[in-house]
């Protein structure tokens, strides 16, 4: 079984290059989306808190292949075709952005009231308050279960394989189906996702121990 | 509904359980005032010693505490009162000295060679039932019914029947006034209640000593009486008690022996009067004078 | 397109999606809780090959189990029934997970717990199951119940090895129909619909367990 790894390893690192690009895609779309969804989410309007609520909802109890299916074969009935890459962020991009509001919403729960009216008190803007106090302090508590939340996201790029996407996993898919050594190469290919994840995982893990050892207030 | 627990009305309670409670362990020996006596002391504690990384939280520590005596241990917050309990109960492990109970060594095997030798972590258990700790923060067992906080020693570490447990249960919790909470749970009860609860699953495994670790520091001042009077009327049966508090009054009032702990180490003990009134070591006196102030 | 007739042929495929999800995580429920008490274990012999188990099942995609589990494990025994590949291989991802949920409930049980159950004269065995597991197995709920939505929705990758549930059956139709956009989005209905119980669930449960055994942050 190893005999063959050798020589299919040089093509699925390229692939594998493929699915870092469509994880950052994905996160280039859901985590901006994702803040200013947790921002929305804080309007005193309450039509538009439900709003919020129901996207995230959605975003999230809807299976990340459905919505890949839905941007890839649903929306070609109203002619639009968007390329395999494209389908792939807008969808994970989607899916992400529901999770990533909710990591934000969290980090900005455990900032105390103080902070609002301390900037307030000096005069800040809205806008003011937002860039300089609150998303500062939202930052150390987000970091860590956003990259969680990207290792997901690298891992759903696998989907990418069922709409014929030459990504790490359709690649694997690929070459198993011609020389029928699927279990070899699928293998291989989840050990190029686990080499990918596992530090990645001990990198949050380790900040999220740092963080906690610091508490943000007494 | 709850009654409010008035110091008066709980006296009465623990009046009527005191025989019941008295005849499981009767005392003939008197408490000596000053811990020297000559008979074997209930606890003595030799040189223990114990590091978090590379402070030293206890420093060689050396204590005797009589049969029936009341220690009552001060000393300012990060002084080693604490984790001087956790270890004569081996709940921390030391990393030198020597723990003996009734002039047994225990929690290690003698070691000529000087060495210490701990008993494995199974073999606790049966040292621990013997020595009663009453916790800061009550640490009751929250998805536990009163009752069964207070059988499930008796049952599962002392082997006994649960009728034998429900009956003890029923009796320790009239003794601290709370029988009309037996079937509550912990949440339910008000901090003083739970505190109150945490001493009788203590008393439930008959041990030979108890030991509190700020059994009032977690209460609002006005319920900290109810603790403290359930803690005297023990001490007046006789029980041998080690009590970390700050409740100064409570250790001029009720102790043998007051015992001033700073940096790991004892620096003053002796009779209430002397070490609260008229402390010998300057820092006593500051830390004294702090506190009542 | 007729919308009621195209969620009765979905519908046709909501045992199947039921079956796979609860299989999986009946699987992940039991298996996960011995495997969480030895990535906690004092021995090194037991914590170290637990938390490789669990970071490398973790660290491969749900996706890369299936496959292998219906390609590699189907070539030894012969060709796999789909539904019962992807409870299996699901299933044996969920164990790591919930292994990783046990354990984060144990570690949030206070400590004070452990201690009072020591004091009392419990070993450690018996203040393991009378106080650490009830308590743990409460802070659990709200955990467990967001992992099984994530089952629900991982339970879509079924369709790839041609399981006959909600999404495979969302393929069909929409090769059948060309109608993609309304096929999908009935799907995603059904989803959702699927997953708001568990959802509001997830949500009372942890507020109405979360403080209650919680370790305190003194």
């Amino acid at each position: 079984m190893f005999s063959y790894w050798a020589e299919w390893l040089p093509s699925l690192l390229g692939a594998l290059v493929t699915s870092v690009t469509l994880t950052a895609g994905a996160l280039a779309i859901g985590l901006p989306l994702g803040v200013l969804i947790a921002i929305t989410a804080t309007a005193s309007q309450r039509s538009i808190r439900y709003l919020v609520i129901a996207f995230v909802e959605l975003g999230r109890g809807v299976p990340a292949l459905i919505l890949l299916y839905f941007m890839y074969f649903g929306l070609t009935q109203v002619r639009i075709r968007l390329s395999d890459t494209v389908a792939v962020m807008a969808a994970l991009g989607l899916n992400c952005a529901a999770y990533a509001s909710e990591i934000f919403r969290g980090a900005l729960e455990t900032i105390p009231h103080g902070q609002w009216e301390g900037a307030r008190a000096i005069g800040l803007s809205r806008r003011a308050i937002w860039t300089y106090v609150i998303l500062p302090q939202m930052q150390r508590n987000a970091v860590p279960p956003i990259i969680g939340l990207s290792i997901l996201v690298f891992q759903t790029t696998s989907l990418a394989m069922t709409i014929g996407a030459s990504d790490l996993m359709g690649l694997a898919a690929n070459i198993g189906s011609v020389t029928f050594r699927y279990m070899s190469v699928i293998m291989l290919a989840g050990l190029l996702y686990a080499a990918v994840s596992i530090p990645a995982s001990q990198v949050a893990g380790v900040l999220q121990r740092r963080r906690e050892r610091r508490p943000a207030q007494r | 509904m709850a009654q409010p627990a008035r110091g008066d009305g709980l006296d009465e309670a623990f009046d009527r359980a005191l025989p019941a409670c008295a005849d499981q362990d009767p005392r003939a020996t008197l408490p000596s005032r000053d811990g020297t006596s000559s008979e074997v002391p209930c606890l003595r504690v030799e040189g223990l010693t114990k590091r978090y990384g590379p402070s030293v939280v206890l420093d060689g520590v050396t204590l005797n505490v009589a049969k029936g005596e009341v220690l009552a241990v001060i000393g300012p917050s990060g002084s080693g009162k604490s984790t001087l309990l956790r270890c004569l109960n081996y709940l921390e492990l030391p990393e030198a000295g020597r723990v003996y109970l009734n002039g047994e060594l225990v929690g290690q095997d003698q070691d000529p060679g000087g060495e210490m030798r701990l008993w494995r972590a199974g073999q606790f258990a049966p040292l621990r039932r013997q020595i009663g700790m009453v916790f800061q923060q009550f640490n009751l067992f929250p998805h536990l019914r009163v009752d069964e906080n207070i059988m499930l020693g008796q049952i599962k570490a002392l082997g006994r029947s649960r009728k034998e447990a429900y009956d003890r249960t029923a009796r320790l919790l009239a003794s601290v006034g709370l029988e009309h909470k037996i079937h509550a749970r912990p949440i339910e009860l008000s901090g003083g209640e739970q505190q109150r609860v945490a001493i009788a699953r203590a008393l439930a495994l008959d041990p030979q000593a108890m030991l509190f670790d700020e059994p009032t520091s977690a209460l609002d001042p006005e319920i900290r009486r109810e603790v403290l009077n359930v803690m005297q009327r023990l001490a007046e049966q006789g029980m041998t008690m080690i009590v970390v508090s700050h409740e100064l009054r409570f250790a001029e009032r009720v102790s043998n022996r007051v015992l001033f702990m700073a940096q790991g180490r004892v620096q003053e003990e002796g009779p209430p009067a002397q070490v609260l009134r008229n402390p010998v070591n300057s820092r006593t006196r500051q830390f004294i004078e702090a506190l009542e102030t | 397109m007729n919308w009621g007739e195209a969620a009765r042929i979905l519908a046709l495929g909501l045992p199947n999606t039921v079956v796979i999800t609860l299989g999986a995580f009946a699987i992940g429920l039991v298996l996960g809780l011995p495997l969480a008490l030895a990535r906690l274990s004092r021995w090194s012999a037991l914590n170290g090959p637990a938390t490789i188990f669990i970071e490398i099942v973790r660290g491969i995609p749900p996706l890369a189990w299936i496959f292998v589990t219906f390609y590699g494990v189907g070539k030894v025994v012969g060709r796999l029934d789909p539904v019962f590949t992807a409870i299996a291989s699901l299933g044996f991802v969920a164990i790591a997970y919930m292994a990783e949920i046990y354990r984060a409930a144990l570690q949030s049980v206070s400590p004070g717990q452990l201690a009072a159950g020591r004091a009392i004269g419990l070993g450690d065995g018996s203040v393991l199951v009378h106080i650490l597991l009830p308590q743990a197995a409460v802070l659990a709920i709200p955990s467990a119940a967001t992992y099984c939505i994530g089952l629900l929705k991982e339970s879509a990758l079924a369709s790839v090895i041609g399981a006959g549930e909600i999404t495979y059956r969302a393929m069909l139709l929409t090769d059948r129909t060309l109608h993609g956009l309304d096929v999908f989005a009935i799907a995603a209905v059904l989803y959702v619909a699927l997953s708001v119980p568990l959802a509001i669930f997830a949500r009372w449960a942890g507020r109405r367990f979360g403080a209650h055994f919680r370790r305190r942050t003194a």
